[in-house]
């Protein structure tokens, strides 16, 4: 869709090639090779430009709804990675270079990405995708938001690296996604009212799987309903909320704060009083505290995909539940399992 | 002086009492450093020792529109608590074309290291050259700057950008006349080599037009960083290599006095919140063919949060001119943040 510069580009290379041609018989020739050299990348810009809609997004999980409302429409991409902590994600000029073409930029908000979205966002000069564009879709429009601090501002710090408008990891509550889908479309549409029909479609088709997903998700889920584990981050209370596990603490005391020894002893201790025997934790994280404590439990440390992609063979939103709710269940049930093998002696 | 500090005891007032109601959207992002030092400077026969508050920086940034937005950075200096603007300026974000254009006193990009202030760098001095070329703070002028990206078939990032200012201030031109303009060019790359290993490199140059009998000053730049930091663990380890150089060719009468300076800098992150360095550090001086100093420095630095940074530095000082002739120095800064801390440029 980036008209403008592909074909100005050409034609001033074209042009500069033009004048230092000499030869009076290789310029006719010439002048009918690079007249349909011309036409050809005038048609490769048009067709390029006329069949998808670029989709910039901060993270897979954005990509692969805006995927599905977009359909066969648009080409897409996420800057971070699923398996990258995307609170800290470089700003590097290669992204601006994508965000440059991009015809519509979607990100979570809040303040999850406020340490590099904006660099990115500024320095892509491109005024479709800033802040109050058409093609700019903040996804977390609508979302109802968990943990939002309600702390004298000037304390706020004290509590560590804490999300200052609410948690922003909302996409782990597959519910949300039916908002976060709303919102792409509504973004779709702005800048290609003419498919409206076709981005509706997807749109109602993508909703409808997540119900049935969701169903079957929540009974997979309803033999654990209240079972505690401890998290190494505050990045799952929407995912805690929808499918009716109990988060009881955090490895870290404070957000983004190292735990220290007379944290890791009393983790230990609550998780031995309550048997408490699985931490979950982001790939992005080192598991060397979490890992000593469930040895002193005799429990385990499960990785959860925090996003799309995270873990091998997410490929799409579908798959992150599938693969974190099986690797929840194993956990459970290997250790239900040890129980009553213990029980039966 | 005086009435420059009330002036942002004003200003913070404004802002903090906005804080409190319904304005707060329209409070600028307010953020303030602090840069706390005790240092040691010692040779053969003194030992100079002390504690030093070099500066408290204030930033107050914010989009103004769709299009534009502005930053100041207001530093107070003790102990005479002078006030100094230290960037001022407006960006228009999208100008037709896909230009970028910025307007006021800002750090013009002559190489890399100069970009970011003080405070916020790897280091507790800033690398020779940039002091002995332009000024103790570094390259700081007021002027215009218009940039745009090269579009390019391979999806490259090639960025340019002019410069016109007024630079007469600054210790390369200070003998030229002040009605004189420079103009500054650079052109910065980048590349990712993979998912974890990137490379920027870009070349600078700067020059005044002739002062009132016909001299030039010119001066060239490169710069080239190396960063290596794995997407899965990048916050746990990464490594970076740094170099800078500058080639001065100043006109006086009769002949020409060329100089030249460069740094390497490198810094490995083993841990979460460690960070160790070195530099290796050269500089002539801009009005001297002869004069040159090195140095030579081991850095560790520790991040107890995002908002402190804990530094260590050992330094050892040459020089063939002025006395000391050599000398060590020790640094023990501390930087504190309250507020925002801008987006992290890369
Ligand atoms: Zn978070």
């Amino acid at each position: 869709m980036d008209l403008y510069h592909r074909s100005s580009w050409c034609a001033q290379i074209l042009e500069e090639t033009n004048v230092h041609k000499t030869n009076q018989n290789m310029e006719k020739g010439m002048n009918f090779f690079w007249h349909h050299l011309f036409v050809v990348f005038v048609f490769a810009t048009l067709l390029s430009g006329k069949s998808t809609i670029e989709v910039v997004t901060t993270l897979p999980d954005l990509r692969e709804i805006a995927k599905e409302i977009g359909g066969e429409k648009v080409s897409v991409f996420s800057i971070a990675k699923g398996y990258q902590d995307p609170h800290y994600v470089d700003a590097k000029p290669s992204y601006i270079i994508k965000l440059r073409k991009a015809d519509l930029f979607i990100q979570v908000g809040l303040d999850l990405e406020v340490g590099w979205v904006q660099t990115l966002l500024e320095g892509a000069r491109n005024k479709k995708i800033l802040w109050g564009g058409d093609g700019y879709v903040n996804a977390s429009k609508g979302v109802t938001l968990l943990q939002v601090p309600n702390i004298d501002p000037t304390k706020l710090r004290a509590e560590g690296d804490i999300h200052i408008y609410g948690n922003p990891h909302y996409w782990l509550d597959p519910e949300n996604a039916k908002i976060i889908a709303e919102n792409i479309y509504i973004g779709l549409v702005r800048i290609a009212p003419d498919d409206e029909g076709y981005f509706q479609e997807n749109k109602r088709q993508f909703i409808s799987r997540l119900d049935q997903e969701i169903s079957k998700w929540t009974l997979m889920m309803e033999p654990y309903g209240g079972r505690k584990i401890i998290a190494f981050h505050n990045s799952w209370p929407y995912f805690e909320n929808r499918f009716g596990i109990q988060i009881a603490g955090f490895v870290e005391p404070k957000v983004g704060i190292s735990p220290s020894p007379k944290h890791i002893k009393s983790t230990i201790d609550s998780m031995k009083r309550e048997n408490i025997r699985i931490i979950i934790i982001s790939p992005y994280y080192s598991k060397k505290i979490p890992e000593r404590i469930a040895k002193e439990v005799g429990g385990v440390v499960v990785e959860l995909a925090p996003s799309v992609e995270g873990m091998i063979g997410i490929s799409n939103y579908f798959d992150l539940f599938d693969y974190n709710l099986r690797q929840l269940i194993d956990a459970f049930k290997k250790f239900d399992d040890e129980k009553s093998a213990g029980s039966g002696d | 002086m005086l009435i420059h500090r009330y002036i942002i005891i004003f200003v913070l007032t404004i802002n903090i009492s906005w804080g409190q109601t319904t304005f707060q959207g329209m409070n600028p992002n307010i953020g303030v450093i602090g840069d706390f030092s005790y240092q040691i400077h010692s040779n053969d026969v003194d030992l100079d020792r002390g504690f030093q508050f070099s500066e408290v920086e204030i930033s107050f940034r914010m989009v103004l529109d769709p299009y534009a937005r502005a930053d100041f950075f207001i530093a107070v200096v003790p102990p005479e608590e002078a006030v100094e603007l230290e960037e001022g300026f407006i960006t228009l974000l999208s100008l037709p074309y896909s230009f970028q254009a910025r307007v006021g006193h800002f750090r013009p990009s002559f190489g890399k290291f100069n970009l970011t202030h003080p405070p916020e760098t790897p280091l507790a001095t800033l690398p020779l050259f940039l002091g002995n070329f332009f000024g103790e703070e570094g390259l700081a002028a007021t002027g215009v700057s218009l940039s745009a990206l090269i579009p390019n078939p391979w999806d490259l990032y090639i960025e340019w950008n002019i410069d016109i200012l007024n630079g007469e201030e600054l210790a390369s031109f200070k003998d030229n006349a002040p009605e004189d303009f420079l103009y500054l060019l650079h052109l910065k790359n980048f590349f990712d080599v993979s998912e974890n290993h990137s490379i920027e490199f870009g070349l600078s140059t700067m020059m005044t037009k002739s002062d009132a009998s016909g001299h030039e000053t010119r001066l060239y730049g490169a710069d080239f960083i190396y960063r290596w930091k794995p997407l899965i663990f990048g916050r746990y380890r990464s490594f970076t290599l740094q170099s800078e150089t500058i080639i001065s060719r100043k006109e006086v009468e009769n002949q020409n006095i060329n100089s030249f300076g460069w740094f390497l800098f490198l810094q490995y992150q083993f841990s979460k919140r460690w960070f160790a360095g070195s530099l290796y550090d050269y500089s002539g001086l801009p009005t001297s063919g002869d004069d040159v100093e090195r140095r030579i420095s081991a850095i560790l630095s520790f991040w107890p949060s995002e908002f402190q940074t804990i530094k260590l530095q050992l330094q050892k000082s040459e020089r063939n001119f002025s006395t000391p002739r050599s000398f060590i120095s020790v640094y023990f800064q501390w930087t504190f943040i309250i507020g925002a801390h801008g987006a992290h440029k890369f």
